[in-house]
């Protein structure tokens, strides 16, 4: 009596651990299933490809981790999975920091041009200036010239 | 002793050695060695100073530990594993202080874009300002170069007035000059100098001609200095002209009372030749009038009943003015001869204070006494013709 009921118990605990075993494997399908679409879309805001290779290392944890599952080797689909996870978080904020570096670098970009264009400004404000400078000195010496009676000298 | 003792050294250093190699911790796994290089950047001070990443910097940390924990115990599977999710973290916050950072780079560039846009549009505006200064003074200069345009022209209309007027000015003074020099030659030809005064006629035909060139280039050219020398070269001829009208007027008037006196012979014979029909010779020396049978024989008056020869022969002296008289006496061709020439010589005499009782001044007058050696009667019985004169109108030379 005593042996049966140890070998009930035994195979009680044997159906229960296989029922909780069977659940984590689907979680995880679970899992996977979402994970592959975060990254999918993160992949697809990544316009710039900041993170592609950061992205692509993701693809094959993920693979890795349905291998696993697939083989049942939970606990090895379960460091993949946090490792995908980890770096699902790491990728969004890469995608992010790349954006606004982007972001950053054509306001800058744009600041110097508009310097420069302030610089070539400044340039033509000043050759025509010198234009204006010129001109003037030109048009006293044309006034000195139409002042000059003609029959007392003084020529164009 | 010493051998054993050798050995037994040996044996424990070689024991330790291998002790110590087996107890020597195993060689960092790379991802670890990746996430220490990447702790040690200098990016993670600043990470540190970020309240948005310090949470995955913690987290970070507490893989690190656990990867060093695991290091420890040379779990390095469980090493690299932690490893890679530290790195992770730490990149996680590390992507937070850049947008953070970029975030505050945007701030400044638009900051600075906007400051160089302020200074670009004031840039703009004064240049705008500027440009219509500039069109303003570029359109008030072409005024002012129209106005010294028009003077200019003006100007040299007037000149090319004043030029035109001098170069008609020259054209009729070279003309007046050479209508002068062509008259100065026509009265040159007059004078016959181009047969009188060849060098100084020709040397005026050559300037004139030169002259009439001149001015046909100065006027086609416009060239005043063409027309100055034009005119030049006709006063040269004009000089040139009157020289030789002067030098040849002399031998031209010569000429020409040559002439005269020839064509007044002529005259003076054919008038001798009506009064004395017969008795009159023209020879070189002049007219000879034979006025025979004036004298009676051996007798120097003159016989009354021919007087009226030597009156007509008086008529003929007062008519031709000019001509110098020469009275020849003559005497028959007999008797001495010494007596004969004094006798008419005598005679010669006689008619010629005839002639000067009769106003005849007397420098017009000569005589000689010839004598009986030349009758101009040879017949025996006209031999008393020969006393007689030969009135001689000497031609002129």
């Amino acid at each position: 009596m005593k042996h049966a009921i140890s070998t009930l118990c035994v195979a009680a605990l044997l159906l229960t651990g296989a029922a909780a075993s069977a659940d984590d494997l689907g979680k995880m399908r679970d899992k996977v299933e979402v994970y592959t679409l975060k990254l999918a879309d993160l992949e697809k805001s990544d316009k710039e490809q900041t993170a592609l290779k950061d992205i692509k290392l993701t693809e094959r944890w993920l693979s890795e981790a349905q291998a696993q599952i697939a083989k049942e080797e939970e606990d090895v689909a379960k460091r993949y999975l946090r490792r995908v996870e980890v770096s699902l978080e790491m990728i969004a904020l890469v995608i992010d920091a790349g954006k606004s570096e982007k972001s950053a670098y054509e306001r800058e970009s744009a600041a110097i041009a508009m310097e420069k264009e302030a610089n070539e400004a400044q340039v033509l404000v000043t050759q025509t200036e010198t234009k204006e400078k010129k001109l003037n000195q030109e048009l006293g010496e044309l006034r000195k010239t139409l002042t000059v009676d003609p029959k007392k000298g003084g020529s164009k | 002793m010493t051998t054993r003792l050798n050995a037994l050294l040996m044996g424990t250093l070689v024991f330790a050695i291998v002790g110590s190699l087996a107890c020597a911790p195993p060689p960092k796994p790379k991802e670890m060695v990746e996430f220490e290089a990447l702790r040690a950047s200098k990016y993670t001070k600043r990470i540190q100073e970020l309240e948005e990443a310090k949470k995955l910097l913690a987290e970070s940390e507490q893989f690190y530990v656990i990867a060093l924990e695991a290091y420890d115990d040379e779990e390095l599977e469980r090493v690299e594993e932690y490893s890679i999710l530290g790195m992770m973290k730490y990149r996680g916050a590390e992507s937070i202080a850049k947008k953070k950072d970029a975030k505050a780079r945007v701030g400044a560039a638009n900051d600075k874009f906007t400051r160089f846009q302020k200074i670009r549009n004031d840039h703009n505006t004064r240049r705008e300002l500027l440009d219509k200064a500039v069109a303003s003074l570029a359109r008030e200069k072409d005024l002012l170069n129209q106005q010294i345009d028009r003077r200019f022209e003006d100007e040299t209309a007037a000149a090319r007035a004043e030029r035109e007027k001098a170069l008609a000015s020259l054209i009729k003074q070279a003309s007046d000059e050479i209508t002068k020099a062509e008259l100065a030659q026509k009265d040159a030809e007059g004078m016959l100098a181009p047969k009188h005064a060849a060098g100084p006629y020709n040397r005026g035909t050559n300037n004139l001609q030169a002259a009439k060139k001149f001015l046909d280039l100065g006027t086609k050219e416009s060239a005043p200095n063409k027309l100055e020398t034009a005119a030049n070269y006709a006063r040269d001829a004009q000089r040139d002209f009157n020289k030789a009208k002067e030098e040849a007027s002399a031998m031209f008037n010569k000429e020409q009372e040559t002439l005269a006196t020839g064509k007044m012979n002529d005259e003076l014979v054919e008038d001798a030749q009506k009064i004395f029909p017969g008795m009159v010779k023209e020879e070189g020396r002049g007219c000879v009038i034979i006025v025979d049978s004036l004298f009676k024989p051996k007798k120097a008056a003159v016989d009354t009943n021919r007087l009226y020869l030597l009156e007509n022969v008086l008529t003929m002296v007062k008519k031709y003015p000019s001509y110098k008289v020469l009275v020849e006496g003559h005497t028959q061709p007999r008797g001495n001869s010494a007596k004969n020439i004094a006798l008419s010589q005598t005679r010669a005499q006689v008619v010629r204070d005839y002639f000067f009782e009769r106003n005849i001044p007397v420098e017009r007058l000569l005589t000689v006494g010839k004598g009986g050696d030349y009758p101009a009667f040879t017949d025996r019985k006209e031999r008393k013709r020969n006393d007689r004169v030969n009135i001689v109108f000497l031609f002129p030379r």
